[in-house]
């Protein structure tokens, strides 16, 4: 069979599949046409056996389920673009109180443990305010430690609260919640640190585990700070909310604590 | 994502969308004639468009048009759907309505040639019948053909004359 004949039985389908009849075609090349009559011939049979059309309710039910994942993309987006405005607008408004407040406070009574009027206490506590999408903050956390000026990396740093800790900085909106204390010895302290164990973020109802990317998942924040004798010293940090809890494009929840500022303040109880 | 990619999303969902109703039918046909089960077809057509949802940022306007890229997807199902039922011996041949007793004789005639095109078509090699589909029933050109297959189109110009020449020595002067 030449090229040419290819091409021309080419040409010919195309007329067809446009909408021609198989005469329209055998004129445009009556040369060819014994060889192309029954290759066309055979062409219609096929399409006319095989041609059927589909079931309307298998149509609809099929173009239902795809319109219905399109919505549901639609809503991802819009979800996507609100909840990290959202989290902006109430992190600025609730700057002052959307934090953790670690509370040291410096006892009289630590005879039993340390020496005579040289330890103190840690208290920790959180407050945050609703945002409207983001209705759960849980964030956990172990081991917090300050440690001492002067003294070796490995060996400075003193244990304030040692089990696992959660808090919701939804839930505790308005009030302080108390996490622990401790008595520690009144001194110079150079650095905070904590174990981020998990944080979960419920957006719109749907809860999401957020990825926590910080080396070996330690939060570690230098400011130095210093308990008195005798007094009570409240080391408060501020988290940020809106650099410490983003949303990807992906929909991924992360929440890279962001102390935005710590506070020192003496003479408070819990 | 940014307010441009999601721009841009939305606009090939758009595009997508408005296929839907003239290639869902089409597709439906090439796959039916690749399996030769119409209510497989109709299910797998469907879950044509939802896996192009799935991977529509991947499609580039610059290479094929949607809608050879849209066969190109159900080739890639047919590919997975006959792997699956390889084990298969047989090929179910869909049955042809009887609508009256005056078209009797007429649809009797239909199906018996349906039946002998189905055996024809099983004779041609994947390739032949994977072109057949394409340019009978799905209406692509060949250089669209030629681009779901990885082909040039005067490869399937090739292959489609000789699958043509083929059903007709099987369906006409076998018979």
């Amino acid at each position: 069979m030449s090229r040419d004949f290819d091409e021309i039985l080419d040409e010919c389908i195309d007329r067809i599949n446009s909408g021609e009849g198989i005469e329209e075609c055998l004129a445009s090349y009556p040369e060819h046409a014994q060889e192309l009559e029954p290759a066309l011939r055979a062409i219609f049979d096929i399409r006319a056996a095989y041609s059927f059309t589909p079931r309307p309710a298998a149509k609809a039910a099929a173009k239902q389920r795809f319109y219905a994942v399109l919505d549901s993309l639609e809503r991802k987006r819009q979800e996507r673009r609100a909840v990290p405005r959202r989290l902006f607008r109430w992190s600025w408004a609730w700057a002052g109180i959307a934090a953790i407040l670690l509370l040291v406070l410096v006892s009289y009574a630590l005879v039993t443990t340390l020496a005579p009027a040289n330890a103190g206490i840690l208290e920790v506590r959180a407050t945050d305010a609703p945002p409207q999408d983001v209705s759960e903050i849980l964030v956990s956390v172990d081991d917090i430690q300050v440690h001492k000026a002067g003294a070796g990396e490995g060996s400075g740093w003193i244990t304030i609260i040692e089990e696992p800790r959660t808090f919701d900085l939804i839930k505790i909106s308005g009030i302080e919640e108390v996490l622990g204390s401790r008595e520690i010895e009144a001194t110079d302290y150079t650095q905070i640190r904590m174990d981020v164990l998990w944080v979960e973020v419920t957006i719109n109802g749907e809860k999401k585990s957020a990825t926590i990317p910080i080396p070996s998942g330690v939060l570690k924040i230098v400011r130095p700070f210093s308990v008195e004798k005798g007094e009570k010293t409240i080391l408060t940090l501020d988290f940020d909310a809106e650099k410490s809890v983003k949303v990807t494009g992906t929909g991924e929840v992360i929440f890279k604590p962001v102390v935005a500022k710590v506070l020192v303040r003496k003479g408070e109880g819990s | 994502m940014g307010e441009k990619d999601v721009d841009e999303r939305r606009r090939k969902e758009e595009l997508l969308a408005r296929l839907y109703d003239e290639y869902y039918d089409k597709i439906a046909r090439y796959i039916s004639i690749r399996i030769g089960n119409q209510a497989e077809a109709e299910d797998m057509a469907g879950e044509v468009f939802l896996k192009a949802l799935e991977s529509l940022d991947s499609y580039q306007e610059r290479g094929a048009p949607m809608q050879a890229w849209l066969f190109k997807i159900a080739h890639n199902l047919l590919v997975d759907y006959v792997r699956k039922v390889s084990k298969r011996k047989t090929i179910p041949i869909d049955t042809l309505e009887i609508s009256d007793r005056v078209n009797l004789e007429e649809t009797v005639e239909r199906q018996l040639q349906s039946e002998k095109l189905s055996q024809a078509l099983k004779q041609l090699t994947p390739s032949q019948r994977e072109v057949i589909g394409l340019r009978f029933f799905a209406g692509l050109t060949s250089n669209e053909v030629g681009k779901i297959l990885g082909k040039s189109s005067g490869a399937v110009r090739e292959m489609q004359s000789a699958a043509v020449k083929s059903l007709r020595k099987l369906m006409y002067e076998g018979s």
